[in-house]
């Protein structure tokens, strides 16, 4: 198992010959409170050799569970999101998948990421073997709204990897203008 | 001592095992005149302990119902599998119930995987019945005129659907816990609340709100409107969509169904004087109501 830094990169399928199917988990804690909390939503972006989002059903999430190939499936949990990438079933057209979480746009007040702690993402073999995991660092995120935590992405034949935690302050509008996402 | 090689039907507890060496020859090659009729696509129902004949896909393509002790037939040729799962193209000799079941089957994961695809392939048969409906980024009004409005899967998952100018709202859990409230503060039945610690469906001030984050768990809710102003609903992207104060004798209730993964907005007209209970009831809303505390545990 390796721990990745921001921005740095890990053969998957280079390095474990047979490997076409892994399960990426997204977890968290939030500060616990009685009132209304912040609610972080994990989502996946099947993106093109361009970077965009395909389509909005190229889109994964608790309210759209498989993508339109049905090569990412969510598998939502209470305490661990995990989204399931049947890397042989990826169409030749998607270029990364990339794992990020927003807070919930809530009316009433949505709160950020600086509730969060322990963030991680972590790639696992169907097996449940860990590969690679990147722990995002939680200080200093009171603005964010929204956090990409990694991608997986194409090189050459294999899958890469990529750990990113890269923070967002116009939440989920601020990542679909930069996808191409139609909200 | 008495060595019968028939095994005693009469006493039912008695059970003989047969050892598989001396037993498969006969049940594996089948006789001549049995031939054709092993290699016909007649379903089996039954107990088959012959493996189907490899270039006749026939078979293999039967339904069969029953239980195979033989390999799977898989609909792909071997030198087609990729070579990096030797372990996984294995044959896979032993018990394969229902015939088809891939041998991942009796992994928790792979099930849970299979129950989500079946999950979403159900709700998405569900939506691909439904007629086509406008989008709310094509409709400025709902009235009896233009009376329905779909959102996408996304639009019913983000941030808080808003429904201005509305003085009552009820709804109704996918638990059929059903609750109501006023725009001034009046409550009946149950509120649902949501892990985040805000209602399902509530007012906040005097817009009455729907915690989309959560929309799996409403089932649908209504929201009347009794003044004289419209009624506005807005989404987490801006768009917006207004429905009309009552006229004629009739007043528009908006009603906010979930079908699958979307929301569907309906204007549905009832008469001006109807009061809520009314309306409820027209609506087939039963307010469920919170047991007492009781003695349990004291």
């Amino acid at each position: 198992m390796a721990t990745l830094v921001a921005g740095a990169n890990a053969a998957l399928t280079a390095e474990n010959p047979g490997l076409d199917h892994v399960v990426v988990g997204m977890g968290w804690d939030i500060i616990p409170s009685n009132g209304p909390q912040a609610e972080l939503v994990p989502f996946a972006v099947m993106c093109d050799a361009g970077g965009q989002a395909v389509s909005n059903e190229h889109l994964v999430f608790f309210n759209q569970l498989v993508s339109a190939d049905a090569s990412v499936t969510f598998v939502g949990d209470a305490d661990q999101e995990q989204i399931d990438v049947d890397l042989a079933r990826v169409p030749a057209e998607i270029s990364k998948i990339i794992f990020l979480a927003y807070v919930d746009p809530e009316f009433r007040g949505q709160g950020t990421f600086g509730s969060v702690r322990s963030a991680h993402i972590r790639v696992a073999t169907a097996e449940n073997r860990e590969l690679v995991r990147f722990d995002l660092a939680t200080t200093g995120l009171e603005a964010v709204t929204a956090m990409i935590f990694g991608e997986l992405y194409r090189h050459r034949d294999d899958w890469k990897f990529r750990a990113l935690g890269q923070g967002y302050r116009t939440g989920l509008a601020g990542v679909a203008k930069d996808y191409g996402i139609s909200l | 001592m008495n060595h019968s090689t028939s095994p005693r039907t009469d006493l039912v507890f008695l059970r003989r095992r047969i050892k598989p060496g001396s037993a498969q020859p006969a049940a594996v090659q089948p006789s001549a005149a049995q031939a054709p009729a092993a290699a016909s696509p007649a379903p089996s129902a039954g107990l088959s302990l012959g493996r189907p004949s490899a270039p006749t896909t026939a078979p293999a393509a039967a339904p069969s119902s029953g239980l195979t002790l033989g390999r799977p037939a898989s609909a792909q040729p071997a030198a087609a599998m990729p070579q990096s799962r030797p372990s996984q193209a294995a044959p896979t000799a032993g018990l394969v119930l229902g015939g088809g079941a891939p041998a991942s089957s009796s992994n928790p994961r792979a099930r849970m995987l299979a129950a989500q695809r079946e999950k979403s392939k159900r709700e998405d048969h569900e939506v691909g019945l439904l007629f086509p409906a406008p989008r709310i980024e094509d409709v400025y009004e709902l009235n009896l005129v233009q009376r329905l409005l779909r959102l996408t899967p996304l639009q019913s998952a983000v941030g808080t659907l808003v429904v201005s100018g509305s003085t009552a709202a009820a709804w109704e859990s996918v638990r059929r816990v059903t609750g109501g409230q006023t725009v001034d503060g009046h409550k009946a039945g149950t509120p649902v609340m949501t892990s985040g610690n805000r209602e399902l469906v509530g007012y906040h001030g005097r817009d009455a709100l729907i915690t989309l984050r959560h929309v799996r768990e409403l089932r649908r809710a209504i929201f009347i409107n009794r003044s004289s102003a419209a009624m506005g609903v807005r989404l987490f992207s801006g768009d917006t969509v207004a429905l009309p104060p009552a006229a004629d004798g009739a007043q528009i209730v908006l009603l906010v169904h979930r079908i699958g993964n979307v929301l569907e907005l309906r204007a549905e007209p009832v008469p001006r004087d109807w009061q809520d209970q009314q309306i409820w009831q027209e609506f087939d809303f039963t307010m469920t109501h919170q047991a007492p505390s009781s003695a349990y545990g004291r």
